[in-house]
């Protein structure tokens, strides 16, 4: 087919493109179908395409490795975390902390260290590769959380409010595990690090301000200084040894009160990032999982899923029962924290992409990420939900109140 | 007398059923309607979309309630319309039993969902 399509370099990036943005289509009106998010079905799209192309085409076809399309699936993975990071609620945030990162904390730890066991001792992965599948397996999925904490109006409640922004910590730390764990840690690390607090420190100051003198013009101004932001300490992490997401992350956090609160900008980002990056980057990272090697070795796959799962309620239900959760309450939390999808994903596609895991590991981590998004959601709605939160929570805020401009909106936190 | 009726409204067929329903009775015991669209968050969601799925619903649904309220505009009772993220039963319940608190107070009668 490459060879069919011949003519000029240009004509067989456009052509690839068009292909990339096809499964890009296809993923997303299976996603629209199938009520499952997008990225999931991105992935799935990736690894079956893959598995067919490269069965009746030749494996090359999707080009994974060239220069731009690595490049636009970097991108994706940066803006889509920075733009994670900006969904913050620095004032929920000050209010639950202490809980939040006690929560947080042992939300991280437990499967960090569960499931590096498990990949050390049950699937005799060498260490740095057993790290690596700790890190991936460590991360919370914050949307699966928050959307079911909206459905059922727990996010306008202590506890939900808890329950996020210990998910927050719970990710802070799985990419600042996956930045510094793998980093080898010269001199370039120091200097992205005192590179990168100086930044932190000075961007909730310049960023407003410059963004009121010279913003809100068609040149798009904001998402070009953002871009910059992003690209140079994502330039800089790399350069140290460490990973672009882990600036990305925490620009957005501490951008969260200031330009996480600008809906049109983060609603162009948006646009950006759901339209033409994150379909690279997933459909990229399913492209790379191997369903033969999965086949042929389900264990890893089946290991470290349950590993999470169990580590997560080994440290987070203890956690819960510390602030007088109900049993049902706790265990519909601690299976709430078990899900994951993107920083897992980008964990795994780290350690593919530095040496750390092979293909065959590489599979087993993403495919076990991606049950890990799906799983404990059904089995915590399934049958742990705590209706007696519904009741008290409602009837202290009512769900929908008139507003004086005739339309009421229970803004979500 | 019902000072109040409740009708959940997503643009459907059965809803609009529902509403013209509702009008009637306030045509004739001269009541307010409140107007109810819920915004569902979805189950299986990515990094970022929540936000994004609900936002733009929300801006869906309030389309949708403009166009009921300005039809409405001119009858002799009042049309309120109201926008919720949540479980959509669940909203409609604790919408109306915080109605019917409100009205218990006062001395008068319940509020009724459509």
């Amino acid at each position: 087919l490459e060879r069919a399509l011949g003519g000029t370099v240009l004509t067989e990036t456009w052509l690839l493109a068009a292909l990339w943005l096809g499964l890009a289509l296809v993923a997303t009106l299976l996603s629209i179908w199938l009520r499952v998010a997008t990225a999931l079905s991105e992935i799935v799209v990736g690894t079956v395409a893959q598995l067919i192309i490269g069965a009746t085409l030749g494996t090359a076809l999707l080009h994974t490795e060239d220069s731009w399309i690595k490049f636009l699936s970097g991108t994706g993975a940066i803006v889509l975390t920075f733009l994670a990071g900006a969904e913050l609620d620095p004032v929920v945030f000050r209010t639950q902390w202490k809980e939040a990162t006690l929560i947080g904390v042992v939300g991280f730890v437990a499967p960090f260290f569960g499931c590096t066991v498990v990949a050390y001792w049950v699937l005799h992965w060498d260490v740095r590769a057993s790290w690596l599948a700790g890190v991936a397996m460590s991360t919370t999925s914050v949307a699966v959380v928050y959307a079911v904490m909206l459905e059922f109006g727990l996010n306008v409640t202590k506890y939900g409010k808890t329950i996020l922004a210990a998910c927050f910590i719970n990710d802070l730390l799985t990419v600042l595990a996956l930045g510094f764990i793998f980093s080898p840690f010269t001199w370039k690390t120091g200097a992205f690090f005192g590179g990168a607090s100086t930044v932190f420190v000075a961007l909730p100051f310049i960023t407003p301000r410059f963004f009121k003198r010279y913003g809100g013009r068609p040149s798009e101004l904001e998402a070009k200084f953002l871009l910059l932001v992003l690209f140079g300490l994502g330039g800089l992490a790399t350069w140290s040894g460490s990973e672009a997401v882990l600036p990305a992350y925490l620009v957005g956090m501490v951008l969260a009160g200031t330009v996480g609160k600008d809906h049109a900008l983060i609603r162009r980002l948006r646009t950006l990032t759901f339209g033409l990056l994150t379909p690279f980057y997933f459909i990229r990272a399913g492209s790379l999982v191997s369903l033969p090697a999965l086949v042929a070795a389900p264990l890893g796959f089946v290991a470290l899923l349950l590993g999470k799962m169990l580590s997560k309620c080994i440290g987070v239900y203890p956690a819960t029962k510390v602030f007088r959760a109900p049993t049902q309450e706790a265990i519909y939390t601690t299976l709430l924290m078990s899900t994951g999808l993107t920083f897992g994903t980008i964990s795994a596609l780290f350690g593919l992409a530095h040496g750390v895991i092979t293909r065959a590991q590489y599979s087993a981590v993403v495919a076990a990420v991606v049950a890990s998004a799906v799983v404990p959601t059904l089995i915590a709605n399934a049958f742990f939900l705590p209706r007696h939160l519904l009741k008290s929570s409602n009837e202290s805020e009512p769900a929908a109140s008139t507003a004086s401009s005739g339309v009421a909106a229970r803004r979500v936190s | 007398v019902i000072r109040n009726i409740l009708v959940g409204y997503d643009a459907s067929e059965a809803a609009a059923r529902a509403l013209a329903f509702a009008v009637g009775l306030a045509r004739a015991f001269g009541s307010a309607v409140h107007v109810l669209a819920v915004v569902r968050p979805p189950k299986f969601s990515g990094m970022v979309e929540t936000e994004a799925v609900i936002e733009q619903s929300r801006q869906h649904h309030h389309k949708v309630l403009r166009t009921v309220q300005s039809k409405y505009a001119h009858e002799p009772f009042k049309t309120h319309v109201h926008i919720a993220v949540g479980h959509p039963a669940e909203t409609n319940r604790v919408l109306c039993r915080g109605s019917w608190n409100r009205s218990h107070r006062r001395g008068s009668s319940r509020a009724h969902a459509i």
